[in-house]
């Protein structure tokens, strides 16, 4: 399998995402492919590189409720459409997610229903420079770019001005 | 009652040379985006433990809190706190140093998980350490 992913930014987090591995391993997730350093010879033996790696699970395994940042996908199953909400809903964060379905109502009952700030539909991982960006729960606070987002970046003053001709007494 | 947070020699080692060097610190495994869900060391002045914080434990006499939500899918995990080299891409204090702390875990066996179960949930707060026998070591 050739993966199109670069090396890690660092031996940290390789090291991160090989500690995610492990513990997937233990928490009893299947891993179907990956689950390693890959070692591509010559000057590039090196670098940090990982085998692209896929576990199959349960929702409640760490390797699924945590941000592992780097290329481990974690799957699972689900009964119906409800119930893939429900799972896909069932973590603490909640900047990104994507459905893919050729049934238009499928895929705006799930884009409305997920929590997260951007749903990806029938695509993934764009990030067109004017679109609300930012996310739910414990992904952040606020939205960047995006119309209405300039607010944010400007003051509201109020100037309350007496027309009165009369001493203000006390002040 | 089996610990809910344990440290390598390495990683042990490390932080004794930190305690001299920067004083009593405090460790966070926090939760959140990116690099959040990873071993934060700060000098404890630096850090304000929230109230909804989870006390896990010391290692090597500082404090070792966890983010009350990620703690739901850390209950049955053993944190052990290792160092690695090459590390330098982090807030925490020993990134300038070119190494980083990282997080190794091991699952709990049903008898250790039945002890914590039976034991109760683990205290919050800064007053959770503060009450603990290891303050001040």
């Amino acid at each position: 399998m050739a993966t199109q992913m670069d090396p890690q930014c660092s031996k940290g987090q390789m090291e991160k995402i090989l500690s995610y591995i492990d513990i997937g391993k233990k928490e009893g997730a299947k891993l179907a492919t990956g689950g390693d350093r890959a070692h591509l010879g010559g000057e590039f033996e090196k670098g940090f590189f990982l085998q692209p790696t896929v576990f199959t699970g349960n929702n409640k395994m760490r390797i699924f409720q945590e941000e592992i940042f780097g290329p481990v996908l974690s799957v699972t199953t689900f009964k119906d459409l409800d119930d893939a909400i429900k799972i896909g809903n069932d973590t603490l964060y909640g900047l990104g997610a994507g459905v893919w379905s050729r049934n238009a109502n499928n895929l705006y009952r799930v884009g409305r229903g997920i929590e997260a700030g951007r749903v990806w539909t029938n695509c993934y991982h764009q990030y067109p420079a004017h679109a609300a960006f930012g996310g739910y729960k414990h992904s952040g606070f606020g939205r960047e770019t995006d119309k209405m987002i300039l607010d944010h970046y400007q003051q509201t003053k109020n100037l309350l001005v007496s027309y009165s001709t009369k001493a203000a007494g006390l002040f | 009652m089996p610990d809910r947070v344990t440290v390598t020699l390495k990683a042990a080692f490390l932080i004794r040379q930190f305690k001299q060097e920067f004083g009593p610190l405090i460790f966070h495994q926090s939760g959140g985006c990116c690099e959040g869900t990873a071993p934060m060391c700060f000098k404890q002045s630096d850090f304000r433990v929230g109230a909804k914080d989870i006390f896990l434990g010391t290692i090597e006499g500082c404090p070792f809190y966890i983010g009350a939500a990620t703690f739901q899918y850390f209950a049955y995990t053993q944190i052990i706190i290792d160092v690695t080299k090459d590390g330098g891409d982090s807030f925490s204090l020993e990134a300038p140093e070119g190494v980083r702390f990282v997080t190794r875990s091991r699952i709990f066996t049903d008898v250790e998980a039945k002890e914590l179960d039976a034991a109760g949930p683990p205290p919050t707060g800064p007053e959770a350490f503060a009450s603990d026998p290891d303050a001040g070591r």
